[in-house]
């Protein structure tokens, strides 16, 4: 889809990017990691012809970029800025339509497309279109610099630090929400980071940059598992293998929850499955399978009363959703002092549990699936 | 720009109603037997008008207890209080003059046919309290709002409708006027003509020398060098040193003569007012355009706007409000130079206030400065106005 071949951008005396070659295929995600100045920016700015590279060639869907005229190029590519730089004056709408307007779209179809953009990242248009970017949250102005860079369904994407001025707890919302997104629109995205964890989480191969150079391109796999030397060993950190959890979702660790309808005649039930019951907890869920709580099973064969062996909980607090990755799965584990978490759906129905041997198993396994 | 949310009675307006209680003590109006005799004070208290007296006693106790913190004025809500004062800012603005001019009719029925009334210190005292009242009510509303033009412009529009109705006939500014009340008007319209027409250069030239400035990092110094070496020159001088390369020109072209330039008249007054009305116009384009944000900019670029796209859809929307408030500040200069525009026989208010000064007649100067004072807070303001309704919506947080 897009393939760079060996460029190289010189300022005076700083070479910023230095003979840099690689090519991401129709829908992947490719992600730019490295330290700070190492010219992931530059490389960006590149492909958009922002910058003019020193030497060597892009070529987009087989052509070379500089056959295109600047601006005509990034009307087709969608860009999400490093700062976001919505303007200020214009309402959120006009924001998300300023390419659909330089392309020549007529008005109702450019208002369709907000509208359909703000409902994709999960923002009410009738709430939101009207809005100036100076009343918007961090998050919320992200999102509107995401859906400004979709706007008119280009199929390349170039995403400058989208998620840099969130908090992380923020941050991972979006990273969740871009990944199902994404799943559907299967852009071929370049994506720029200097998180580590969102690499991780994001990329089908990362690469790795130092001081303008390629040092490592891999899956995140690869990457965590082998890393090349010292420099991406140091960058992976020595905690690696919790890093490489961040790669797998929960839905895909599923294992069967063992829980019962508070609603049946619950004492008979666990009587009669006393033997086949492994755990001393069992989950407890209303008639509509909506977890309320757990049991505990010895408690209430000692006192045969439901409510005082009956822990009532919020699911939200302590249930995971199924878009979640195990990493996040095992840092609620060791932070509850568990080994089981119940998984929930978007109506809080239990779906599943997940299951601290499983976690286990993968990462003592080199490479699953 | 102010903002509304602290809207509070402030310092400036205890001070301005201090002011004003000492002005009741001071002459009102200064009676003289003719124009060069010196003159007898008449005071408030010792007029007859008594009412006067409470009438300005009464308002300034409400400054007061609108002021205080605590206390019966606690039943107001603060903004309310600041309308309230703005507007007796205003009503103490046009009463002092109101009750000179009734107490100076009430004095020649009585008087000599030639006495003359001027206006004493008590009424200058009563504006400049006035004028403090207002301004620090306004400083707590909204500019550009309808209330801010309320506060800024009423009093001067009943001053105006007063003048029409002839309520300051018997003062002695007034007879200057009756002597010549068509030149008046004719010098009223050659000052706003020579000021429009400075602005409209400054504007022409200034705009696109700001763009310049901004496109081209290196012209920067250099030109606002000039510009702002233009600026230290002393209006006179600069007028005069007009004179002499325009009356060679005249003199050498005769089509440039029969165009009707000059070294004098109009021409060297335009072009010295409109040089002077051009740092703040090109400076705050200049600085309007370069305090746009990078990454706005950038955005845009990366969008694929073209350089005319991103100028006309971004840079101008953007920075309209901090050009259009050096505009302003043109404008006002503008009104206020153009005083100085008489000197080299271009007409304009300045007339009066020249011929006074020759004259020793402080009337006649007043004559000439208290409308340009007017036309200047006039221009302030619409041009405050207009400001607000062409920022962005956006930009208005
Ligand atoms: N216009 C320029 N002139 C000179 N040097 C520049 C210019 N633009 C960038 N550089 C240098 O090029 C290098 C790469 O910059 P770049 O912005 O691509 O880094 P980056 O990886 O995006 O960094 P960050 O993570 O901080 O955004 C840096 O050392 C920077 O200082
Ligand atoms: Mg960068």
């Amino acid at each position: 889809m897009i393939e760079l071949k060996s460029i190289t951008k010189k300022y005076s005396k700083l070479t910023a990017v230095n003979e840099i070659s690689f090519r991401v295929e129709e829908g992947e995600i490719c992600v730019l990691i490295g330290p700070s100045g190492c010219g992931k920016t530059t490389i960006i700015k590149m492909i958009n012809r922002m910058l003019e590279p020193t030497s060597g060639e892009i070529y987009i869907q087989g052509k070379n970029i500089e056959e295109s005229k600047p601006e005509i190029l990034r009307r087709n590519i969608g860009y999400v800025i490093q700062n976001i730089g919505l303007f200020p004056h214009m309402t959120v709408a006009e924001n998300i339509g300023v390419v659909p307007r330089l392309l020549g779209w007529s008005k109702n179809s450019i208002t369709a497309r907000t509208e359909e953009l703000l409902d994709l990242l999960g923002l009410d248009p009738d709430e939101y279109s009207d809005k100036y970017p100076g009343k918007l949250s961090g998050g919320e102005a992200q999102r509107i610099g995401v859906a400004r860079a979709l706007a008119a369904d280009p199929p390349l994407l170039l995403m400058d630090e989208p998620f840099g001025a969130v908090d992380p707890l923020n941050r991972e919302r979006l990273q969740i929400e871009f990944l199902k997104i994404q799943r559907k629109l299967k852009k071929t995205v370049i994506f720029v980071t200097h998180d580590l964890d969102e690499a991780i989480r994001l990329a089908d191969t990362i690469v790795l940059l130092k001081e303008g150079s390629i040092i490592q391109k891999d899956t995140p796999e690869n990457m965590l598992a082998h890393p090349k030397n010292r420099f991406v060993k140091n960058f992976v950190g020595t905690d690696r293998a919790l890093k490489r959890l961040a790669r797998f979702t929960v839905a895909d660790y599923l294992s069967k929850a063992e829980g019962l309808c508070i609603e049946k005649n619950i004492s008979q039930c666990i009587k009669n499955k006393r033997d086949k019951l492994q755990n001393r907890f069992l989950w407890i869920t209303d008639r509509q399978g909506r977890l309320m709580g757990w049991l505990d099973i010895e408690a209430f064969l000692a006192q045969d009363d439901i409510e005082e062996a009956l822990t009532r909980v919020n699911p939200a607090e302590i249930a995971l959703g199924a878009d979640f990755t195990l990493k996040e799965a095992l840092a609620r584990m060791l932070s509850q002092g568990v080994s089981a978490i119940p998984v929930i759906d978007n109506a809080d129905r239990l779906i599943g549990e997940i299951n601290l041997s499983t976690i286990e198993k993968i990462t003592q396994e080199g490479y699953p699936k | 720009m102010t903002e509304a949310r602290n809207a509070r009675v402030d310092r400036i307006s205890i001070l301005g109603a201090i002011i004003g209680v000492f002005a009741l003590a001071a002459p009102l109006l200064v009676q003289k037997a003719n124009r060069l005799a010196s003159g007898t004070p008449h005071y408030l208290w010792n007029s007859n008008s008594v009412f006067a007296l409470l009438f300005f006693g009464f308002l300034y106790f409400i400054v007061f207890v609108l002021t205080m913190q605590r206390g019966p004025a606690k039943m107001f809500k603060q903004k309310p209080r600041v309308i309230l004062v703005g507007l007796i800012g205003n009503i103490v603005l046009v009463a002092s003059f109101f009750f000179a001019g009734s107490e100076a009719r009430r004095l020649a029925a009585a008087a000599a046919p030639y006495a003359r009334f001027s206006l004493g210190a008590g009424v200058w005292l009563l504006s400049l309290s006035g004028y403090m009242l207002i301004v620090s009510a306004q400083k707590s509303v909204k500019a550009g709002s309808g209330m801010n033009l309320f506060l800024s412009l009423s009093g001067l529009a009943l001053f105006i409708f007063l003048f029409g109705t002839g309520a300051f006939k018997d003062l002695s500014i007034m007879q200057e006027y009756a002597a010549r009340k068509e030149r008046f008007f004719q010098e009223v319209l050659q000052h706003l003509r020579l000021t429009n027409i400075a602005v409209a250069i400054a504007l022409l030239l200034g705009m696109p020398l700001g763009v310049w400035t901004y496109r081209n990092q290196r012209l920067e110094k250099p030109i606002f060098a000039i510009i702002n070496t233009i600026q230290t020159i002393p209006g006179l001088a600069l007028f005069g040193l007009l004179i002499a390369p325009l009356s060679l020109l005249s003199l050498r072209y005769p089509l440039i003569r029969t165009l009707g330039i000059s070294g004098i008249g109009a021409a060297p007054a335009i072009i010295a007012l409109s040089l002077y009305a051009l740092l703040p116009i090109t400076y705050n384009t200049h600085i309007g355009l370069k305090t746009v944000d990078a990454a706005v900019r950038e955005a845009g670029r990366g969008m694929g706007m073209s350089r005319r796209e991103i100028f006309f859809s971004i840079e101008v929307p953007l920075s309209v409000p901090v050009i259009f408030n050096g505009v302003r500040t043109s404008v006002v200069q503008a009104v206020g130079n153009t005083a100085i525009a008489a000197l080299i026989g271009a007409g304009g208010l300045g007339t009066f206030i020249f011929q006074g000064l020759g004259q020793a007649a402080p009337d006649l100067i007043l004559l000439g400065a208290l409308p340009i004072i007017a036309l200047a807070v006039i221009a302030d303001r619409s041009m405050f106005v207009l400001t607000a309704l062409i920022t962005p919506k956006g930009l208005k947080v």
